[in-house]
């Protein structure tokens, strides 16, 4: 890679009551950080954004011949997609890349090469994780306040 | 007798009792198994376990790879994903069945227990929840979905 990304993460806003304790805090934001990860998965699976919802360019037929396959699933060798992961640290939830040998393959997918001297402009833009100003799809935000209702109503009984 | 990887369900038995709550009669043990082997099945063929926690299968071994990029495995031509597919005997064993009014899931191809256990030469590839695991919430929230589309659509 001509440019270098040290992690590509997107910090996880969830609206959770302040009263919740730093114990169940971190415990349903580790079950949120697991669903949001396999529904990335599972969305770049099948060729679609967890950022906009809509299904990628097709890849290029030559590069179909070269890969064995036409699925644009992100999956090569499977060592982007193995890496993708979550964190929780200081009661907040962090999902992406934190190994920067793969958040910069997913950087450059992401931003479709910003920044690269000669592909920039030229690489599809395939959206796998939301800029700060940008939120995952709306399939993803509802399945995290089913979780976090369902957290909370197993709290009271 | 097959060898059998069974998931009884109690792990969805609470999703499953939520949706018949939520549905009332309109959705059957029938439709709620049919659901459970489509999305397992969906997403194991993109490599993901279908097991809480467990995430990607891990990797063919190296020999294995160079053996598919020398097109020696018949009707594979990927490396990754792993989804467990060869000649499809494994996949196609993959059911759901009834008994006494509970939904259970179950492979009925022996590798499928080999995947799940794994060994020395083999790495351990949950396939199903066992005791104290339970299905990924994703393919919970999926299930609730299709059959919500499939009430509306009645």
């Amino acid at each position: 890679m001509a440019f270098s990304v040290d992690e590509l993460t997107k910090k996880v806003s969830v609206d959770i009551p302040s009263d919740l304790k730093a114990r169940e805090r971190k415990e349903l934001l580790e079950e949120i950080g697991e669903y949001i990860k396999i529904t990335m998965l599972d969305m770049i699976g099948d060729g679609r954004s967890p950022v906009t919802g809509q299904e990628w360019r097709q890849l290029s037929k030559d590069y179909s011949k070269f890969k064995g396959s036409k699925e644009a699933n992100m999956d090569l060798n499977g060592d982007m997609l193995d890496s993708l992961d979550y964190e929780v640290s200081k009661g907040e939830l962090y999902v992406g890349w934190f190994d920067s040998d793969q958040a910069v393959k997913a950087y450059g997918h992401t931003t479709g090469m910003k920044g690269h001297p000669f592909l920039d402009g030229v690489a599809p833009k395939r959206k796998l994780l939301p800029t700060d100003k940008e939120k995952f799809t709306a399939e993803i935000r509802s399945g995290v306040e089913e979780i976090v209702r369902e957290f909370l109503d197993a709290r009271e009984s | 007798m097959p060898v059998r990887v069974r998931a009884d369900l109690k792990a969805l038995l609470k999703v499953t009792e939520d949706v018949k709550k939520r549905f009332r009669k309109e959705v059957t043990n029938g439709a709620i198994g049919y659901e459970m082997v489509r999305t397992i099945q969906d997403l194991i063929d993109k490599g993901i376990s279908p097991v809480d926690g467990e995430g990607r299968f891990e990797k063919y071994s190296d020999s294995y790879r160079n053996a598919i990029k020398a097109g020696r495995v018949e009707g594979k031509k990927t490396v990754s994903p792993v989804d467990m597919y060869v000649t499809g005997d494994m996949m196609g064993s993959l059911q759901s069945v009834e008994r006494n009014g509970r939904v259970f899931v179950e492979f009925t191809d022996e590798k499928a227990s080999y995947h799940q256990e794994g060994n020395s030469k083999l790495p351990q590839r949950k396939l199903l929840p066992e005791e104290g695991e339970s299905f990924t919430k994703r393919i919970t929230q999926l299930i609730l979905k299709a059959l919500r589309k499939a009430t509306r659509n009645k």
